[in-house]
């Protein structure tokens, strides 16, 4: 406990308020209290201050946070490795034998030759310009993300018109999705997450057709769950959160359909949805 | 790349409190436009520094110490300028001058009137609930100075309470 004695009244009955005084201290104070009027008078200022300074703190919850600010704090990319697990890490010591390190030059010198002889016997460069061109360009990724945003952005637009199919028609959906697309899918179900499904539609994405789940919140926010066969190996990465201005997308891939699920930016659990979405659908 | 849970949860909780902390910021800075920057700031230096983070006590205590010490260290590497946050008395002059130009009804003046860190302690302990001990921790000074701040804090605003009633707002 504070040693009160030597701070002046304001601040000893600042204490006492607060219940950061000791069982003689309140003692002393209190017998104060009860015979000096201007002790009583301050104390009562003291009081008045802290309830009228509490309600004006309160009102600066009331503004808006800028958007801004949320999605500096979504798009920060954490760091890669933890310090941590590369403190741990041992350290390797290189310091070969000579017998070792005249294996080791052996060794290497095989490989070059190895190599040598490969380049040299390898087509010309011309060659396999050629056969490269003949090959087709892999999708362009950033062009269905970029048609994926724009439709989102239509979608927030025209609230009263989200859905070619509607969840009632749930069979429809399931079927009409899966010859569409290409790819078999469950609608996940994200009422636990106070997303309610309102239906689905068919876009174009990239010039090829992209399944859209439709799914809106009592605030009238919308998110969509995007889907579409594709060749990427399975190694992508996945789960990257990019945000275009209010939209944020999450993108991953999985058993040869590449996933998106776009909402506002300014939601900070769209990662973690995006998470459950993938084990359900 | 999936990313680590806790990195996922400390940004979904640093949005969480992103109102809180950017009260908090205001109390230090005393302008919003400041305040705002320091909040960008720590949130960056948070996520990076996320390993740092048990997941025990409170995250804001937490965030509230890196927000204080990066609000520290900008101080330092500023250029000393003239600064209205003098001593309470130049305070409450500097504010009986500028009343006739500016509506002060406000407790955005009210925190820049106040001297340094005063607004601050009141908000942390009065506010949020903190102990003396977890506030002066948080504020990187000794638990005596604490209540001083607090004293002052009170007087200014029942001082203030007068002139400012409550059902204005």
């Amino acid at each position: 406990m504070l040693d009160l004695r030597k701070l002046p009244l304001e601040a000893q009955l600042t204490a006492l308020l607060d219940g950061e005084v000791s069982p003689e201290q309140r003692h002393e104070l209190e017998q104060r209290l009860a015979s000096d009027e201007n002790a009583r008078r301050l104390h009562e200022k003291l009081r008045h201050g802290a309830d009228f300074g509490r309600r004006r703190l309160d009102d600066i919850l009331k503004e808006p946070v800028p958007l801004a600010l949320v999605r500096s704090i979504k798009s920060t990319q954490p760091p890669k490795t933890s310090i941590a697990q590369r403190a741990t890490r041992p350290q390797v010591k290189l310091a070969p034998s000579g017998p070792q390190a005249l294996a080791a030059a052996l060794i290497l010198f095989a490989v070059g030759c190895g190599i040598g002889y490969f380049v040299g016997t390898a087509p010309d460069a011309d060659e396999i310009a050629t056969t490269a061109t003949t090959n087709p360009a892999p999708a362009n990724t950033n062009d269905w993300l970029g048609d994926v945003t724009a439709y989102q952005r239509l979608l927030i637009r025209q609230p009263r018109h989200l859905v070619e199919v509607p969840a009632s028609q749930a069979e429809e959906i399931s079927s009409w999705l899966t010859t569409a697309i290409g790819v078999p899918f469950r609608v996940p179900d994200l009422s636990a997450e106070a997303w309610t499904f309102q239906g689905a539609r068919v876009i174009l994405g990239d010039s090829r057709p992209v399944g859209q789940l439709v799914y809106s919140n009592a605030d009238g926010d919308i998110i969509s769950i995007c889907f579409r066969k594709d060749a990427q190996p399975p190694e992508t990465d996945d789960f990257k959160e990019t945000i275009k201005d209010e939209i944020g997308l999450v993108t991953w891939h999985n058993a040869g359909t590449s996933y998106v699920l776009a909402g506002p930016s300014a939601e900070a659990t769209l990662g973690q949805l995006a998470m459950e979405i993938a084990t359900a659908i | 790349m999936r990313q680590p849970a806790t990195t996922i949860d400390l940004r979904r909780d640093l949005v969480g409190l992103l109102p809180r902390l950017r009260r908090f910021a205001i109390t230090l800075a005393g302008e919003v436009a400041v305040a705002d920057e320091l909040v960008q700031s720590v949130c960056q230096r948070a996520i990076a520094k996320g390993h740092q983070w048990s997941g025990e006590g409170r995250l804001e205590s937490w965030i509230y110490t890196l927000a204080r010490q990066q609000w520290t260290d900008d101080n330092r590497k500023r250029k000393p300028k003239a600064s209205v946050r003098g001593n309470v008395t130049d305070i409450r002059e500097a504010a009986r001058e500028r009343s006739a130009a500016v509506d002060p009804d406000t407790i955005h003046h009210m925190i820049s009137d106040m001297p340094d860190g005063v607004s601050s302690m009141f908000l942390l302990v009065d506010v949020e609930g903190h102990s003396y001990q977890q506030a002066a921790d948080i504020m990187g000074i000794p638990v005596a100075n604490v209540v001083s701040q607090l004293a002052t804090a009170r007087l200014q605003f029942a001082g203030l309470a007068g002139t400012h009633p409550i059902h204005r707002f």
